[in-house]
């Protein structure tokens, strides 16, 4: 099976392991990946305009589209941004000619519906055989707890993106961790939002989302966070380095997906918190 | 007495324009204004690194391999895209080529190659093989700023008068050499300068062969020419011209269009018109010198640097003094090559919100001409606010640039500037507007009117974002419960603290209420509310609809 891997902006400068980790676990895996000339999702722009909004998403659907690729997303804002463009266009005829009256500038032009949209938990569950992934474990994360934070914007609204089919109690995230050996815990506030849209908006609110989220994860009894969202990881990679110039006792880390199964598989040579919790 | 005149100034303006660049590239701060950093720490910082180069075999090995891949080759352009390349590569080598070889001969070519004169072979062909290399280049270029519909929004003047001063000092340079073929007057001056034949009987032989051969015209003479005089011609040729003159043939370009200007060598001849000729040569050659500092042709001497930066230190350099000298270079070093603009993330949107600030190439250019002292109006300044802070800071411009500029250091120090200035970004300014009129609102005690002018906004908000249903709205309050920011605030005994309220407001048709309450601009965007809500109303979705209509109203986007 072939991708067309969809990074996200903020792979580029801020957590470029993501997509590097996440290309070597679907190379294990025996997934192609193509990186295609994608802009933005759209989703940073959609405060400011609709049309903006969908004219950067569709704009990416157009282009998977073109090479006849499905559309492997990392960030979770990405995903839903795409999936929402993607349900708009479906009823909205005009909105859509408008759009390709734009894109058929530089060539490109995006049929409603026909780009199969993947986020990397709906790909891993949907799409790989489970036995696949666990005979590509080669290092059981055995004893490790993970509190696993679903991210906004791909669980709701969630007749559009349609991430799990228990959207008050999902369980794929859980289920892909499970696959690693490491055990999931039960986080009250798995389901939550990181905070992360408010920040630099409402720094006090953005601050308070994240420390809420550190603090009831490891009184839950998680040893690691795992995200699988650019925006989510910044902003526990944000929260972190509040904690830690506080003074208060170091959080536990926050891991991205890619990286957990990475060193589940034998891929990363070394991750914050999991080897040394595991080695002892 | 044109040539020295015109030389002299065009140099003493170039070198006085480098000085002035190069004193700018440790002086110029490209970010906040408040910064420690001195020229002349960054100077020194400079002056360190450099030594530091010396001493370090591994990064001697990466300046070579940058010079040879990177400034020579220019391998990253061909990979990227091989037109571009073919382009570059053309006018590069080409230009290079008769620069050193044939504007700088007497210090080039006469030392390193023996017996060199440029009526020779194989310099006369390889000239006109360098003439036709750049030309091809030029034309390359016009195509893609004509036809890449990227190109095409971003090209502007200067870059056309940088290619046309180009193509005048080539076409000229052809057309004084294909003047002087003809030429009547240039042949005598040689005759006169370097021959030794007897101007009576052999100097007619001469020409007969010259004219045959040679393609010379003699306006008003008739020149005899038969077999026997043609013979004896080629012996005088051989012992007097041909040690110092190849058969013009050999100027591929120059000779074909010789042919075309034979017709009026009557005139040309008549007027010494090469001399004109070579005066356009020289006084655009000069005038490109004397522009040099001053304009993109700048970055033949800046980005061989920033392209070596980048291949010994890599994107970000270490010391924040050589980030500030950096900047400042970089930004001398761009070439308006478009190829940011046209990979840009969020590059398309200046088909929606037609701000040419949201082309990372249109912004360097801004910020180049800003630190250099070119003032801004107000409106450009708002529009270039927006450009800015739509940027994701997604990197790609860095990754892709083919002069090595480290331009996501470069927006992040201007946001810095803005920042200082309390230029804010339009996102948060909106808020602060949004939340200064909740607050004039509440202190206002009357009694809340209906007011019917809204019908057509609220009209616009049923038909966007598909928000069709907040009628439908019974007040159960379940968005306001499952809200965590409502959660965390605790209190909703103000309007406007809850989503309830907003879409009650909206219900009565109080828009202006509704777009100003602050739970719309704290709205994290979690869906909580709208995907629990029994009456299936958007309420996320119209959160985002009232915050476009403020972007709207507050900028025209």
């Amino acid at each position: 099976m072939k991708c067309a891997l969809f990074s996200g902006c903020r792979t580029g400068f801020d957590i470029p392991q993501h997509p590097t980790s996440a290309k070597a676990v679907l190379s294990r895996l025996n997934v192609g990946v193509e990186e295609l000339d994608f802009g933005c999702c759209g989703y940073p722009v959609k405060e400011k305009s609709l049309d903006a909004y969908l004219l950067l998403a569709i704009r990416n659907l157009a282009i998977a589209q073109a090479r006849h690729l499905p559309i492997l997303t990392l960030c979770k804002c990405c995903f839903g941004a795409l999936k929402q463009a993607e349900h708009y266009l479906a009823t909205d005829r005009e909105k859509l000619n408008t759009i390709n009256s734009i894109l058929e500038k530089e060539g490109l032009h995006y049929r409603s519906g026909g780009v199969k949209i993947y986020h990397m938990l709906t790909f891993l569950d949907q799409e790989i055989d489970k036995g696949v992934i666990q005979r590509s474990i080669v290092h059981s994360l055995d004893g490790i707890k993970v509190a696993a934070s679903y991210g906004c914007h791909a669980l709701r609204p969630s007749a559009i993106t349609g991430l799990d089919t228990q959207p008050n109690a999902p369980t794929i995230f859980e289920r892909i961790i499970q696959l690693t050996g490491a055990e999931p815990v039960q986080w009250s506030k798995g389901l939550d939002c990181c905070g992360n849209p408010l920040l630099e908006k409402n720094d006090d609110l953005a601050r308070e989302f994240v420390l809420g989220k550190y603090e009831t994860a490891k009184q839950e009894g998680a040893d690691i966070i795992c995200t699988a969202c650019n925006y989510c990881h910044i902003q526990f990679e944000y929260g972190r380095a509040l904690i830690l110039k506080s003074g208060l006792t170091k959080p536990i880390p926050a891991v991205l997906l890619s990286q957990l199964l990475g060193q589940a598989m034998g891929l990363e040579k070394s991750l914050p918190g999991i080897e040394s919790e595991s080695a002892a | 007495m044109l040539y020295t005149w015109s030389f002299t100034i065009a140099a003493a303006v170039f070198l006085l324009g480098i000085i002035y660049r190069t004193m700018g590239f440790f002086r110029l701060i490209i970010g906040p204004e408040d910064t420690e950093i001195t020229t002349a720490d960054r100077v020194k910082t400079f002056l360190f690194g450099l030594a530091g180069l010396l001493f370090s075999p591994v990064r001697i090995f990466y300046f070579f391999k940058t010079a040879i891949t990177d400034v020579v080759l220019q391998l990253p352009l061909k990979r990227q895209e091989p037109q571009k390349w073919v382009m570059h590569i053309c006018i590069f080598w080409g230009f290079a080529a008769l620069f050193f070889f044939h504007a700088l001969d007497d210090y080039v070519s006469q030392a390193l190659f023996a017996g060199y004169m440029p009526t020779l072979n194989p310099y006369m062909f390889l000239r006109n093989i360098a003439g036709v290399m750049v030309i091809v280049g030029l034309a390359i270029a016009i195509h893609r700023r004509r036809t890449h519909f990227r190109l095409k929004q971003i090209t502007t003047k200067p870059d056309y008068f940088a290619i046309v001063l180009l193509a005048v000092i080539m076409i000229s340079g052809f057309g004084l050499e294909a003047a002087k073929i003809i030429s009547s007057g240039v042949f005598d001056d040689m005759v006169e300068e370097y021959s030794s034949v007897d101007y009576d009987e052999e100097l007619p032989m001469l020409k007969a062969v010259w004219q045959e051969d040679y393609n010379v015209s003699f306006p008003g003479e008739t020149i005899e020419v038969t077999p026997e005089i043609l013979e004896e011609g080629r012996i005088l040729n051989e012992d007097n011209c041909m040690a110092c003159h190849a058969n013009p043939k050999w100027a591929v370009v120059s000779y074909p269009i010789s042919i075309f200007m034979k017709p009026f060598a009557g005139f040309l001849n008549g007027n010494r018109l090469d001399s004109l000729i070579l005066a356009i040569h020289f006084l655009s050659c000069f005038l490109a010198l004397a522009y040099l500092p001053f304009s993109k042709f700048l970055h033949i001497l800046t980005t061989p640097i920033s392209l070596l930066i980048s291949g010994i230190s890599g994107q970000q350099v270490k010391r924040d003094e050589n980030k500030a000298t950096r900047r400042a270079l970089d930004l001398a070093a761009c070439t308006q090559c478009g190829t940011c603009t046209s990979h840009c993330a969020v590059g398309p949107l200046y088909e929606i919100f037609d701000n040419p600030w949201v082309f990372p190439s249109e912004r360097v250019t801004q910020i180049r001409e800003s630190a250099w002292g070119k003032s801004m109006d107000a409106e450009s300044k708002e529009a270039f606010l927006q450009g800015s802070f739509i940027c994701t800071l997604c990197n790609k411009c860095s990754q892709l640039c083919p002069a090595g500029l480290d331009l996501q250091d470069i927006w992040m120090a201007a946001r810095e500037r803005m920042k200082e200035k309390f230029l804010l970004d339009p996102v948060v300014k909106v808020r602060e507007i949004c939340k200064e009129n909740d607050a004039k609102k509440a202190e206002s005690k009357g009694p809340v009117k209906l007011r019917s002018e809204q019908k057509s906004i609220v009209k616009s908000l049923k038909e966007s974002f598909q928000a069709t249903t907040f009628s439908h709205c019974y007040t159960c309050l379940t968005c306001t419960n499952s809200c965590p920011v409502t959660g965390v605030t605790g209190d909703i005994g103000k309007f406007g603290s809850a989503p309830h309220q907003v879409i009650h407001a909206l219900v009565l048709g109080q828009t202006d209420l509704a777009k100003d309450a602050s739970i719309v601009w704290d709205c994290l965007t979690c869906y909580k509310c709208q995907e629990n809500c029994p009456q299936g109303v958007k309420i996320t979705d119209i959160f985002y609809q009232l915050k476009n209509m403020v972007h709207h109203q507050e900028f025209g986007i």
